[in-house]
């Protein structure tokens, strides 16, 4: 791969937020992630080696000593990635690209935000026989390594999707109150999930985004044959034209589709459906504002 | 029935075989990229889709029978299924008396003739067959016919009532029903007319030539004989007179013998003097199998005597096969039509 996934999110995000959303990260922190950032904890002597810029110049003035402010890292934001790798997220998103491409740059979305703020991230993710965790840190190379290691995990010989380990998994492993985001595809999390969930928010700031799955009939390409990705069943051409079928499977989409989304509204927790890897820089962006919204009016 | 080309037959029912050996293999690589979905377990959950999806399973189970009918039923065809019949032009004007022994010791041999004869009648256009039985004297079951339904009934009802063991049933060692018993008591009535006699062959043998009529006409007459050559009685012929006055009728002998059975040597030897005499042929088996084979050769040999060259008539039997290939490829043109 030439160019690193944060370069190219980084770009992507840009282009997105210079003409739509400005305002959201501008300043280190300022608007997404409240208090944190540029609070300082303490100031200390200067030591060689400590950044020049760092100084607090005033304050050396006043004492006579070069003083130097200190950013308490435990003080910086810490944001979890909780991302479902599981074989499901190796398919075709509802736009045409790939569901796994899509995860890549939605958790590229949040390390961005990160990255601009300083803040920590960590990742969760994998499946009950190769479980994968990525500790809280905020280098670049550390960024560049969770997201490869989602790209990777994400393949269709990846174990079946399974909410409910995931979720357990992220309470369990995550000790501290983080900024955490869900990125997993429609049909989760599952209805049952529920009490999950909740004991998740009852910790953490817990955002999902939800990428949207291919049209399984995909009637308009019957060139393709389409194959569930989880289980190999061959879907027929008959029920692929059929426009009743089509009618009673877009029903029944369409019903899972708000059921999640009443659970995670009725758990108050901020979510978004994207279509995949052409829209979701765009959706997490949006999601992240009326998450601001509705903080600013709380 | 024989397939003339069977090894094309072989070469598209292998070649059908490879097609389908190869796709089998290479069935992965024959899938147009497959676009991976994911989370579509609802699907079971959609009547509609399920009921597609059998009617699909269905229909692709009906397109690959009907290929597979339509293959073979392409390949019978191809192999040109025919039957084949030794035509003979000139044979139709041949008479056949068969003059069979019916004393005890013959009747296993009895029965294979007559079933054989039976058999061959269907093939006849114009041969004309009388039977005539005798032991101590003769009767004439039926003269020299053309009614071919008369002859193969007789010949098999014939076959029936004389496939008896007579001795065995008056040993004891055989048990018959009382209906078989009559039948045969029927079958052979009229033979036994002089009392401590049997098997009086030179005058059955002589009555039998007295069964050609039409003695202006010019058509090839025989007598099959059966017969162990075990006189036991006084006979008016001797069986070199018996012969003699059938050769001079311009009959053919074939005499079929299937062994000793209670004469020595001079029994076989003075029956194959007799008839090579005369012109005729001896065959011997005592077997009971071999008759047809033997009534084969009898039937060659008068073909080759009369210089009607036997010629191998074909027929071919497209119609079935045809209309299974037809129906198979119009439905595998219907059903692709319907999958498209």
């Amino acid at each position: 791969m030439a160019a690193s996934l944060m370069t190219r999110v980084t770009a992507r995000v840009e282009l997105t937020t210079s003409s739509r959303a400005r305002g959201l990260i501008q300043g280190r922190g300022k608007s997404l992630f409240k208090g944190s950032g540029e609070d300082f904890d303490d100031l200390k002597y200067y030591q060689p080696g400590d950044r020049v810029s760092d100084i607090d110049w005033k304050a050396t003035a006043r004492s006579g000593e070069p003083l130097i402010r200190q950013f308490n890292e435990e003080r910086a934001r810490h944001l979890s990635i909780v991302a479902d790798t599981s074989s499901a997220m190796a398919a075709r998103a509802e736009d045409g690209t790939s569901k796994r491409d899509a995860m890549v740059t939605a958790a590229g979305v949040i390390c961005y935000l990160a990255q601009q703020s300083g803040d920590m991230v960590g990742l969760v993710a994998g499946s009950a026989s190769r479980p994968l965790q990525l500790p809280s840190r905020a280098s670049d190379g550390h960024l560049e390594l969770l997201l490869r290691t989602i790209q990777q995990a994400a393949v269709p010989q990846a174990p079946a999707a399974d909410s409910a380990w995931l979720l357990e998994r992220a309470f369990r492993v995550t000790a501290r109150p983080t900024l955490m985001t869900v990125i997993t595809d429609e049909a989760h999390p599952r209805p049952e999930d529920f009490a999950l969930l909740r004991r998740l928010t009852t910790r953490h700031d817990v955002m999902v985004v939800r990428i949207a799955d291919a049209d399984p009939l995909l009637a308009d390409d019957l060139d393709h044959e389409v194959v569930d990705v989880a289980r190999p069943r061959e879907i027929s051409e008959l029920a692929r034209e059929s426009r009743r079928v089509a009618r009673e499977v877009a029903a029944h989409r369409r019903a899972r589709r708000e059921e999640t989304a009443r659970m995670l509204d009725a758990l108050h927790v901020t979510h978004v459906l994207t279509a995949g890897d052409s829209a979701v820089v765009a959706d997490v962006i949006a999601m992240l504002r009326a998450k601001e919204h509705r903080h600013a009016r709380a | 029935m024989g397939m003339t080309l069977w090894w094309v037959t072989l070469l598209l029912l292998v070649a059908g075989l490879a097609v389908w050996a190869i796709a089998f293999w290479n069935r992965r690589a024959m899938h147009r990229d497959p676009v991976l979905v994911a989370n579509t377990e609802f699907l079971d959950a959609v009547p509609s889709f399920v009921r597609s999806q059998r009617l699909a399973r269905v229909l692709r189970i009906a397109q690959v029978a009907i290929a597979v009918c339509g293959v073979l039923a392409a390949s019978l065809l191809s192999g040109r299924i025919a039957s084949e019949r030794i035509q003979t032009p000139d044979f139709a004007s041949r008479d056949i008396v068969l003059c069979l022994d019916v004393s005890g010791s013959m009747y296993e041999y009895d029965t294979e003739i007559l079933q054989t004869f039976a058999g061959m009648v269907k093939d006849f256009h114009g041969e004309r067959v009388a039977l005539s039985i005798f032991n101590s004297t003769s009767r004439t079951v039926f003269p020299l016919t053309n009614d071919y339904d008369l002859i193969e009934r007789e010949l098999a009802e014939g076959a029936e009532s004389i496939d008896f063991d007579e001795f065995g049933y008056r040993l004891g060692t055989r048990d018959y029903t009382p209906q078989k018993v009559a039948q045969y008591a029927e079958f052979v009535e009229g033979t036994r007319g002089l009392d401590d006699q049997a098997s009086i062959i030179p005058d059955g043998l002589a009555a039998c030539g007295q069964l050609f009529d039409q003695a202006e006409t010019d058509r090839s007459r025989s007598i099959i004989l059966a017969t162990d050559n075990e006189v036991n009685g006084e006979p008016i012929y001797t069986l070199e007179q018996a012969a003699d006055s059938v050769a001079q009728r311009d009959i053919d002998l074939y005499v079929f013998y299937p062994g000793a059975y209670d004469c020595g040597p001079e029994c076989v030897a003075e029956l194959q003097s007799a008839t090579q005499s005369v012109g005729g042929t001896i065959y011997q088996s005592s077997d009971p199998d071999a008759v047809p084979s033997i009534i084969q050769q009898i039937q060659k040999s008068q073909a080759a005597k009369m210089g009607a060259n036997p010629a191998v008539v074909r027929t071919d039997h497209p119609l079935v096969p045809f209309v299974l290939t037809f129906l198979a490829l119009v439905g595998v043109v219907l059903l692709g039509w319907r999958g498209r």
